[in-house]
Parts: structure tokens; sequence; C-alpha cells
């Protein structure tokens, strides 16, 4: 009798660890939450407590078209992101995006919504490599 | 008692296989849902173009009102690869009255050479082959600089010699982007390892965020040590011969 509970423990033990096992590898199995593009900046930090959607600047659509030196030097802005204090009152005097988007290099300020595209509730960041280990 | 655990364990492991297996249909749905419209699209303009041809040779004229419509809206032949679309990305809002405006990261980045991690772009082979063309200054007046100096680290580890080349990275980034934030304008005054560039740090600063990121180990670890002592022996015969060169001038 006490091998056969021993055995029953046992064998509850396993089942037990084969069903943690599952239900980890399954939370594992499951896409990150957000995946933009890589390198995409989310930008929060006024956008919606002004009642608008959070800026996405994407940086492979600039990339295609400027080298990182035209905003990152000449027009001054920093590497990290909270650095970085930008309202759009400096994009109306014509600093930072406000260089290019004046309708003359690229569309201007009014088309809020190109810019103010993101989704209400996501925080200021950048998007990484959603799979460090490799490609996607 | 064995039976009846045996069976719980049994029904366990059917009950996660079915939730994954639904997991996996949901996504391949989403997914196909995408794909369909612009598919169905395509067979629509497929069957234009042969109903064009078939009735062509018969009458002998081009029907004008086909070749106008084609003219104005013309046959975009949808891209295929891995990158997010803007509906599904769950950054994006697709309730956006503009969305419809915005550019598919795919549409372009397909057409691009293809490297490992990150956006899955070699920007660099992009940029030299012509492919991409991205203006170095926005005011014209605007003067940057360009090195070509190579600097070697990681000198005694086991993996190979990392090359630095300001070369390619002064092409695309200005000088105050590195220094003196990030490293020393000495060479081997700032010390630092992978934990740090992991921690965004040094390289990682932008290898990682948004240059090629570090599972691409070989791209930066790609001077073996036999090489990198002849590229040192042959640096210090040029600085001889400069030296000689200037002491005779």
């Amino acid at each position: 009798m006490p091998d056969k509970n021993n055995n029953l423990i046992l064998k509850s033990l396993k089942s037990l660890l084969v069903l943690m096992f599952l239900l980890v590898s399954f939370f594992i199995a499951m896409p990150n939450p957000t995946h933009g593009e890589y390198a995409d900046i989310i930008l929060n930090e006024r956008s919606q407590k002004a009642g608008m959607r959070p800026v996405i600047f994407s940086h492979w659509f600039h990339r295609i078209r400027y080298r990182c030196k035209v905003c990152h030097t000449e027009l001054g802005f920093k590497i990290k992101i909270t650095e970085n204090n930008i309202s759009m009152s400096d994009l109306f005097e014509g600093r930072f995006c406000g260089a290019c988007h004046n309708n003359e290099t690229a569309w201007g300020l009014e088309n809020c919504m190109l810019c103010h595209s993101g989704r209400m509730g996501l925080s200021t960041g950048i998007i990484q490599d959603p799979e460090p280990g490799g490609p996607r | 008692m064995s039976k009846l655990l045996r069976s719980n364990s049994f029904i366990i492991l059917f009950v996660t296989f079915i939730l994954t297996g639904c997991d996996l249909v949901i996504m391949a749905a989403v997914e196909v849902t995408d794909y369909y419209e612009e598919f169905e699209k395509n067979a629509a303009n497929e069957n234009q173009d042969l109903n064009a041809s078939n009735t062509d040779p018969n009458s002998g004229e081009v029907n004008s009102s086909n070749t106008t419509e084609q003219l104005l809206n013309p046959v975009v032949k949808p891209w295929e690869g891995p990158w997010v679309r803007l509906r599904q990305d769950l950054i994006h809002d697709p309730d956006n009255p503009i969305f419809e405006l915005l550019q598919e990261p795919g549409e372009p980045l397909h057409k691009l050479p293809g490297a490992e991690g990150g956006n899955l772009i070699d920007w660099e082979l992009a940029r030299l082959s012509g492919m991409i063309e991205p203006r170095e200054t926005l005011d014209p007046d605007y003067q940057t600089e360009t090195l070509d100096l190579d600097v070697f680290l990681d000198t005694n580890g086991s993996l190979p010699v990392v090359r630095f080349p300001h070369s390619t990275h002064t092409e695309w980034l200005g000088c105050n982007s590195c220094h003196d934030e990030l490293f020393a304008m000495k060479t081997g005054e700032t010390k630092f390892t992978m934990v740090d560039i992991l921690n965004e740090r040094a390289c990682g600063a932008c290898h990682g965020k948004v240059a090629f990121p570090i599972n691409d180990c070989f791209r930066c670890h790609d001077t073996s040590h036999a090489r990198y002592k002849k590229l040192i022996q042959i640096n210090k015969e040029k600085l001889r011969r400069e030296i000689e060169r200037s002491n005779a001038g």
C-alpha cells in the first residue's frame, strides 16, 4: 500500500509538471503584444493629455530619404528619446520636425493625423526586435 | 486509479494541444483575411485583362475604356515579406480617418537588399548600390565630415577582432552623435563589454535599436587575428614611410 501511494504522488506530480510546462510554453509562444516595425518610435509625452493620438515616427521611412546626420546632427535630435523635449510650438517655429514638415520639403503641420496615428494608451518608447535570437 | 491519472494527463495534453492549435488557426486566419482582399482585386484585374485580350483580335480595335481605367489604376503587385502590416502592428490606430494614406513598411522595404534582424535590410549595401540615395544635408551650406579610419576593438578576445569603420559610420552619422557622450576621442579610453552594449550603452545606443541588431555577431567581429596582425603591420609601414617623407621634405 505505501508503495502504491508513493506511485500515486509521483504520477500526480508528473502530470502537474507536464501541465505547468505546457502552460508556460503556451504563454511563451504567444506573440509579442506590441510589434510595430523595427525602430518605430512612439511619442506620447504630451499627445494624449492634449486629446491627440500618440505620434509614431518610423525610422525606416525617413532612412530611405535622409541620412542619420540630417536629424541627429543638423536638426539637433538627441539619440536618446527622453533627452528630447519637443512641443508643437517648436515645430511651428521651424525646429526639429518643423524644419522639413513645412509644406515645402514635406507635407505641412496641418496634416495632424499623418503623425498622430498611434493607438491611445501607448507609452513613449522605441520598438525593438521582437525576436532578438534571430530573424523574424 | 493509475488509469484515471493517465487519462487525466491525457485530457490535459489534449486540451492544451487544442488551445495551441486554435491560437495558430486564429493567427493564420488574420493573415489570410488580410491577403484575401488584395488577391481578389488582382484576380478581378486579371479577368479584365483576359477579356480585353479576347475581344481585341476579334474586333481589331483596342477597347479604350479598359486602357484608360488601367492607366488610372495600374495593377500594383502585392509585396510579400515578413514585415508587419500596419493594420496588425498594434501600434497604429486603424480608426484614424486617414489610416489608408499611411505607407506599409513592406512596400518599399521588400525591394531593398536583405539582412538578418532589424528591418531585415542591409542599409549600407542599399546606399552603396544606389538603391536608396539618402540626402546628406538639409541646408546645402551645412558641412559634414567623413573620416576614413579603422579602429580595432577586442584584439585579445576569443572571437574575431572587431573592426570599427569610421568611413561607413561618418557617411551616415555626424561626429557629435558618438563623441564625446558615448565614446572618448582617444582609442581605448572608453572601456565597455558586450553587457554594456546589451544595456544600450556604447554601440548599443544604436545597434539593437535602429542600426542592425547585435545577433548579427560577425558583421562586427569580422577580422581574424591573423588578418588584424597583417593590417597593423601594413599601417606601421605606412606611418614610417610618411614620417620619412616628411623628414626628407
